[in-house]
């Protein structure tokens, strides 16, 4: 499996240059490679295992091949002696029959067959003996084979010279002795050959059930092989893949800190550093992008309290009305406490307007304070109806001063939002007393209309004025930082509400109305979970406030 | 002839030395002289030069092949057999007997084909005595392996005809000699009491008994057989008529000694023979077919080799119809000038392609031992090569047969002139055997062919021929 190790920090390239130091090294072979290494081993096995087959066959035929020869060599040397007795006793019957023309012609024929039969035992003995058994057998056949012949001259000269009893006597003595050698040479290649003859066949039917064992064991091992060898390639394949899978899910769960250990040096080792390497590219763009919202939250905040500290004016002027109504009961309750008989009902009437109008203070300043307040983004189901009340109580005053008026469209049920409160009345500040701003110089009373509605998936909420309208030509620009149209503006109010309303997940943009003025619109993706679980918070259909 | 006299006397002298030495020898050098110890030293410093060659046992992985001229004698090949499990036993060396060819011819073609074709084996052939001069070149030197003790035990003549330019290429084992085969049951049976002293008594006695048995009824009874087909026996027979006539030894003092009266007389006597007391087929005859037909009883002399009297004397019952006291050996006929007795035999020699030299080397040794010859005497009558064994072989076989044989060595042998010849030996036999059997087949007379002869043998050899000299002109026709 894999695990986490922690990254040490490495400078742009070190992918590069790992990747090319593996590539210089390049000691284990890549997969593709390995795989055909695999595979070719063990088609090498598979044909060495054949190999093994055919020779073992191989064997099994040349032993009884050999037999077989072993069995010529003894018929053809069998052969030999059959035709010295036929020799002898042909050519004893026409010696005593004196008959010399029938003697030399049969002496020279059956010499010739003889000869024959003797150069054909040679040779297959040749063949066949192995002269270190017994190296007298074949000089023994060389002497019988050249006798014969000798005893054929000698006889014909005796049967010339019509001596026939030296004849008979050469036949019964030498040519008979002659048969005796041969006999005994057919006795010896016999003993010689059928120890050869045992021996090969013995062999043989060893060899034969050597075959079965040797091939079972070859098609064993070379199976054993096999498995072992697929089973490692496999497994330098798969092990390393299962690392980098185990990583991709990790990456999706947004473990930026996973690493994947990298083993050799293939293909899988790239991909492995390539990972590394890319999930280190994310962490530092994450770290990235947590600095960049810290600031926008900072920027966001310092110009919240400038947008506050500009409204101060009317925000004294908004806490001051209600402390100058709860002054002016506090002086109508004491009047009708200090009568001769205190109005204790008109008193207490008093005394409750009071409490009232402080509260309300209290409301505003509480309000006042949240907009003051820094801190961590923070989100929460927010019911932008809510918000929308909040800020229209927040900026009556200052809406007043302008002589604009105040006019929410709020939907009724409308779905809750993952937001963060002070964020989002941020965003409604800044369009409200921007529309506020827009109509101040018009001679005539505005109206700035604050809707929301449910949209599709989202909610789409809008800020109308009448007032000037959007600078021709450079509609596209007015969310861009630092553009202003306003003499005293810092241009970056809009851009601040654009990147709020994209890290909420919503879109904002503007559009020019039919009539006079600017419409300024936003949208925030819903959340219906979280609405389910939120208590139900009825709103007011319409608020105006004046 | 001087020379024939000198070479007589020279077998007498050195014969009856070696006897006096051999008889210590055969105690296997129970007591060696002072000498003797001096010729062992030297004998082992020249052991010790040849490294481990002949001091190691070997090994009993070795089987040599041995090539056995006699291989046709059942007789001889038993007794070899038992030769070879003699020497298996004391060495754990085994031996193969393989057998050659029956002629001298064929045997010696066989023997060169194999030997000029450095085959490896045999290891040990058998090397006739007409042979040395021809095989030296792929024979190897003994004397490394032997003692002097061991060498000279032997006839002197023969260990001279077994060294060539100092080689000693092979160690005799056996010696052969021409002797006359005698029917003593015969000859008493028509009053003789000693067989022929010269071939004219020979003639007399075979015309008489040839004539007697015919009359008794058998037929094809003859008076004298002999070989006389064209090969290297009737060479030998031939040079024992004109050796006895004083014909000389076909090569003398490097001269040519066939053109003169003397062998023109011996080879007509000779061929006379034929169709009177010899069958008209024995022109056709060998050393086998003489003997099927004396075995047979058909004839009452018979000239052969003392080897043929293997297994007709010495071992037990025989195959023809005579038994052992019908008959006797005694040396050939004198002519003009004395008995001739031509000397063969046999030697074994170790082949230069051997693989096992120092193996093959004591196989030698061994049966030339002087106690493996005495036994072989006794087993199957083989003449030794070591004089000083013939007389306990005579004594362990109560009989005076080896005494005849050294007799006939003494007195009557000749070497036939191979040793002159060396390599134009087997040319100069044929033409003298072919000559020869012209004459006796008829188609040459004497005169002619030796005359014919010498011409072709001077042109043979190179050597000079006496013809014309005063010698010649002097001798009568």
């Amino acid at each position: 499996m894999a695990k986490v190790t922690t990254v040490s920090d490495e400078k742009a390239g070190p992918l590069v240059r790992q990747v090319s130091k593996i590539g210089y090294r390049g000691r284990t072979p890549n997969i593709a490679a390995r795989l055909t290494m695999c595979f070719a081993t063990i088609a090498m096995l598979m044909i060495g295992g054949d190999a093994v087959a055919v020779w073992q066959i191989g064997r099994v035929e040349a032993l009884s091949r050999r037999s077989f020869e072993v069995e010529q060599s003894s018929l053809a040397v069998m052969r030999i002696y059959v035709d010295i007795v036929t020799f002898r006793e042909t050519l004893t019957s026409l010696a005593n029959a004196e008959d010399g023309r029938g003697f030399a012609l049969q002496a020279i024929t059956l010499r010739d067959s003889f000869l024959q039969d003797a150069a054909r035992a040679q040779q297959v003995l040749n063949g066949t003996i192995d002269k270190d058994l017994d190296s007298t057998i074949l000089t023994r056949l060389q002497t019988v084979r050249g006798a014969l012949p000798s005893q054929v001259d000698l006889m014909l000269d005796l049967a010339k010279a019509n001596d026939w009893q030296a004849v008979r006597l050469r036949l019964t003595n030498q040519v008979q002795s002659l048969a005796v050698s041969s006999s005994s040479l057919v006795e010896d290649v016999d003993r010689e050959v059928a120890q050869e003859r045992g021996q090969a066949l013995e062999s043989a039917e060893q060899a034969r059930r050597e075959r079965f064992l040797v091939l079972l064991a070859v098609a064993g091992l070379i199976l054993l092989f096999s498995v072992l060898l697929s089973w490692h390639t496999t497994r330098t394949i798969s092990g390393p893949l299962a690392r980098l899978h185990a990583g991709a899910q990790a990456l999706a769960r947004g473990e930026f800190q996973y690493e994947v250990e990298v083993t050799g040096n293939d293909e899988l080792a790239d991909l492995g550093i390539a990972f590394n390497y890319a999930a280190q590219q994310l962490r530092e763009r994450q770290r990235a992008e947590e600095a960049l919202r810290r600031a926008q939250a900072e920027l966001a905040y310092m110009h919240r309290v400038t947008t506050m500290g500009e409204l101060t004016t009317s925000m004294a002027h908004d806490i001051r009305q209600p402390i100058t109504a709860a002054v002016f009961n506090a002086t109508a309750c004491l009047r009708w406490l200090s009568h001769d008989q205190p109005n204790l009902e008109e008193a207490r009437t008093a005394a409750s307007r009071i409490v009232e109008n402080l509260r309300h203070t209290e409301a505003i300043i509480i309000r006042i304070r949240t907009l003051f307040q820094k801190g961590e983004p923070h989100r929460e189901a927010v019911d932008v109806n809510e918000v929308i009340r909040e800020m229209i109580v927040l900026l009556s005053n200052t809406a007043k001063q302008c002589s604009v008026s105040l006019r929410s469209q709020t939907a009724e049920s409308l779905p809750l939002v993952i937001a963060d409160r002070v964020q989002l009345q941020q965003v409604l500040m800044n369009l409200m007393v921007n529309g506020i701003e827009a109509m101040k110089d018009m001679d005539l009373p505005g109206e700035l209309t604050i809707k929301s509605q449910a949209s599709g998936g989202e909610l789409l909420l809008s800020v109308s004025d009448a007032g000037v309208g959007l600078p021709r030509e450079q509609a596209g620009e007015i969310f861009n930082a630092f553009h202003t149209t306003k003499a005293e503006g810092t241009g970056m109010g809009l851009a601040i509400s654009r990147s709020i309303i994209e890290v909420h997940g919503g879109r904002i943009w503007a559009t020019a109305n039919s009539g006079p003025g600017a419409t300024f619109h936003f949208t925030l993706p819903n959340n219906v979970e979280v609405r389910e679980l939120l208590p139900e918070s009825a709103s007011p259909s319409s608020c105006q406030v004046q | 002839m001087s020379s024939v006299t000198h070479f007589a006397a020279r077998l007498h002298s050195t014969g009856i030395r070696q006897e006096l030495t051999s008889a210590q020898l055969v105690p296997s050098l129970s007591r060696p002289g002072r000498r003797t110890v001096l010729k062992a030293l030297g004998a082992l410093a020249l052991l010790a030069e040849q490294g481990c060659r002949t001091l190691v046992q070997p090994t009993s992985e070795v089987t040599l092949v041995l090539m056995d001229q006699a291989w046709l004698n059942k007789a001889f090949q038993a007794g070899r057999q038992q030769e070879l499990d003699q020497f298996t036993k004391e060495t754990g060396i085994r031996v193969k007997n393989v057998p050659a060819p029956e002629g001298a011819a064929e045997q010696l073609d066989t023997c060169r084909s194999l030997l000029e074709s450095g085959a490896r084996s045999p290891d040990v052939y058998s090397i006739d005595m007409i042979w040395p001069g021809i095989l030296a070149d792929n024979l190897l030197d003994l004397s490394p392996y032997v003692t002097t003790e061991e060498v000279t035990a032997h006839f002197p003549e023969l260990i001279a005809n077994n060294t060539i330019s100092g080689k000693l290429v092979a160690l005799p084992f056996l010696i052969d000699i021409g002797l006359l085969f005698y029917r003593a049951d015969l000859l008493r049976r028509y009053g003789y009491v000693n067989p022929p002293e010269r071939w004219k008594d020979l003639e007399d006695m075979a015309t008489r008994i040839q004539t007697g048995e015919r009359a008794r009824g058998q037929r094809t009874f003859w008076g004298f057989v002999w070989e006389g087909a064209s090969s290297e026996a009737l060479t030998c027979n031939a040079l024992e008529w004109q050796v006895s006539e004083g014909g000389g030894q076909i090569v003398e003092d490097n001269t040519i000694t066939i053109d003169n009266p003397l062998v023109v007389r011996a080879w007509a006597r000779a061929s006379r023979w034929i169709g009177t007391i010899s069958p008209p087929g024995v022109v056709a005859y060998r050393e086998l077919d003489a003997n099927n037909v004396w075995r047979a009883g058909q004839t009452a002399f018979m000239r052969n080799w003392s080897t043929s009297y293997l297994g007709m004397a010495a071992a037990g019952p025989l195959e023809g119809s005579l038994t052992k006291n019908m008959f006797d050996i005694a040396l050939l006929p004198r002519g003009k000038e004395r008995t001739a007795a031509t000397v063969g035999g046999q030697g074994y020699g170790v082949s230069r392609h051997s693989l096992h030299p120092r193996e093959a080397a004591m196989l030698v040794r061994f049966l030339s031992r002087p106690d493996v010859q005495l036994r072989r005497s006794q087993l199957i009558g083989a003449a030794p090569t070591i004089p000083g064994l013939y007389r306990d072989a005579d004594s362990k076989t109560k009989s005076s047969y080896f005494s005849t044989i050294l007799k006939a060595y003494r007195d009557g042998g000749v070497l036939r002139p191979s040793a002159a010849t060396a390599m134009r030996y087997p040319a100069v036999s044929r033409a003298y055997s072919e000559a020869v059997h012209a004459v006796l087949v008829g188609r040459k007379t004497p005169a002619n062919a030796t005359s014919d002869l010498e011409s072709e043998l001077a042109r043979v050899t190179g050597l000079k021929q006496t013809r014309g000299t005063e010698e010649w002109r002097k001798s009568p026709p």
